[in-house]
């Protein structure tokens, strides 16, 4: 989803640089932490040894999935377009509803039973995979979008960072990389875990403090309404954007299911059967983070109704501005601190499914395939891997920054749900399918993803994830009937309804 | 204060978070 970055400047405030440094070692001091767990062998390092709390599992699937897009991107949509805005986070938190009470644990059940720690792991036990093609395909995929998904939260961060404390966008981008770095190679999954429910906790803070104080500094409630209705008439209409648009914004949430940093999660928690609390506790926390959002828009298009009226007469700095004006310096801090909450708690948890791609499915599993390597060899080379990864997407992050990187994001939601949405749904709830038809539909949705992406008449048209995850499940379904039906398939429907092998 | 923009601003994210907490009851009574 969409990021972008910050210009109000912390640095001249003491006591909101004392807040935002300290969120940082807080952070970091997690990572310190959780350092020793985590280097106990794969399972540890990548899904937590399945050990996570129900509650910790909610808040990181929850705001792993959601980057400044919502912070700064919503609040912006809700100033420009209204009540409208509302359907832009309808889509994806009702998309995860279902997911936490009825997908979640029938793929975290067949992890436990097949030790599944990737998502490649999940099909490539659900499949077989012999000759690697189909967790090739996948790494594939998930390497080519989570590079530029990951480059951009840099670039988003290292924007904030740099327009926040005066510093170049370089040297800011290079921050942003090396926190994310510090955490994530020492402390692994659960450091990135325990720091996104952190996060969480921040981002909520933020987007209900805000809008609540903006809005009785307003008057209420109603004069806002009031003066809304006065300023446009549409602004209070959530119709107003027409059916097109309401169906594209919608269609936002056909990515949950496919963007592999979520749906890890959902196999690292401790109990299967506490899914359930998690879905309660996550999606109250969604609409609570989203409806904030939203309000903030609202409230931000009555006190600045003249776009101009904001830095750069962009809508998406908002947020922070409003906060600079209703908010003591250190709450103030704490509103920055959300912002940077919502970008790193994006880029850990998809750095950390890139790397769990490159040393637990290619190196483990293809190139050392039948072989058994030590549990600690197999976490440095995942520490190794990190430190690669993040240079390497620094280093795109350095370079792309300048032609702006921030289409990637909601192209690579695109992909990665288009490509592992449909395919996952199937092969967790279709016995029929087949390891054919998963190659053939996740090649697909990549593939009309990254087309209708780059054709104007149709991407201006429709978002490019609905027409391609359409096709991939078509592909997916068509391939699989065509194809051998798969053996041995009831004992894994029953180990995802019962847990067994 | 206008119907439709109190039922997306206040009834539906309501009815969300109903959903879940509906959801996460009945497959809860549906396995026992």
């Amino acid at each position: 989803m969409q990021d972008t970055a910050t210009t109000i400047q912390i640095s001249a405030d003491p006591f909101a640089v004392v807040a935002f440094v300290a969120y940082l070692a807080v952070i970091v001091l997690i990572g310190v932490w959780s350092a020793k767990f985590s280097s106990a062998g794969v399972a540890e390092f990548f899904v937590g040894g399945r050990k996570m709390h129900r509650y910790v599992v909610a808040l990181s699937a929850v705001v792993s999935g959601r980057s400044a897009w919502l912070l700064l991107g919503v609040t912006g949509m809700a100033y420009t377009m209204g009540a409208g805005a509302v359907w832009a986070v309808t889509g994806y938190i009702t998309a995860e509803v279902f997911l936490f009470i009825f997908y979640a644990k029938r793929i975290r059940r067949f992890a436990e039973a097949y030790d599944c720690v990737t998502l490649p792991d999940f099909y490539a036990a659900r499949f077989g995979d012999k000759n690697g093609l189909l967790r090739t395909t996948l790494i594939l995929i998930i390497l080519v979008f989570m590079i530029g998904y990951v480059s951009s939260q840099f670039v988003g961060g290292g924007k904030a960072f740099a327009a926040s404390f005066g510093l170049s966008g370089g040297v800011g981008i290079l921050l942003t990389a090396l926190i994310v770095l510090a955490y994530t190679a020492l402390g692994g999954f659960l450091a990135v875990s325990l720091s996104d429910t952190l996060q969480a906790c921040i981002m909520i803070l933020a987007l209900v403090a805000v809008p609540i104080i903006a809005i009785i500094d307003f008057g209420g409630l109603g004069p806002v309404v009031a003066q809304l209705q006065t300023l446009d008439l549409t602004l209070v209409d959530p119709v107003a954007l027409g059916a097109g648009a309401l169906i594209g914004f919608l269609g936002i949430g056909l990515g949950s299911p496919g963007n592999p940093h979520i749906i890890v999660r959902y196999m690292s928690i401790a109990n299967p059967d506490q899914l359930r609390a998690s879905a309660v506790v996550g999606t109250i926390w969604n609409v609570v983070m989203a409806w904030g959002a939203l309000f903030i828009g609202l409230a931000g298009r009555v006190y600045f109704p003249d776009v101009a009226a904001l830095p750069d007469a962009d809508p998406e700095k908002l947020y922070p501005l409003l906060a600079s004006q209703h908010l003591h310096p250190i709450f103030f801090g704490v509103v920055v601190a959300s912002i940077f909450a919502a970008i790193i708690s994006t880029a850990d948890s998809q750095l950390l499914v890139s790397t769990s791609s490159i040393v637990r499915d290619l190196y483990e599993k293809i190139l050392h395939a039948g072989e058994t390597i030590p549990q600690k060899r197999l976490v440095l080379y995942s520490r190794i891997a990190v430190v690669a990864l993040v240079a390497a997407a620094v280093g795109f992050g350095l370079v792309a920054e300048k032609i702006g990187v921030f289409w990637l994001v909601l192209l690579a939601w695109a992909g990665l749900g288009a490509a592992f949405g449909p395919t996952s749904i199937l092969a967790l709830y279709w016995q029929r399918t087949t390891r054919t038809g998963v190659i053939a539909g996740a090649i697909t949705g990549a593939l009309v993803t990254v087309i209708w992406d780059r054709v104007p008449a149709l991407n201006s048209r429709l978002y490019e994830l609905i027409p391609a995850f359409a096709a991939a499940s078509i592909v997916t379904a068509v391939v699989s009937v065509l194809t051998k039906p798969p053996e041995g398939v009831e004992e894994m429907f029953d180990s995802m309804e019962l847990g067994d092998k | 204060m206008p119907l439709p923009f109190l039922l997306v601003m206040f009834v539906l994210p309501a009815a969300i978070i109903a959903t879940a907490v509906i959801l996460a009851r009945f497959t809860r009574q549906r396995e026992r």
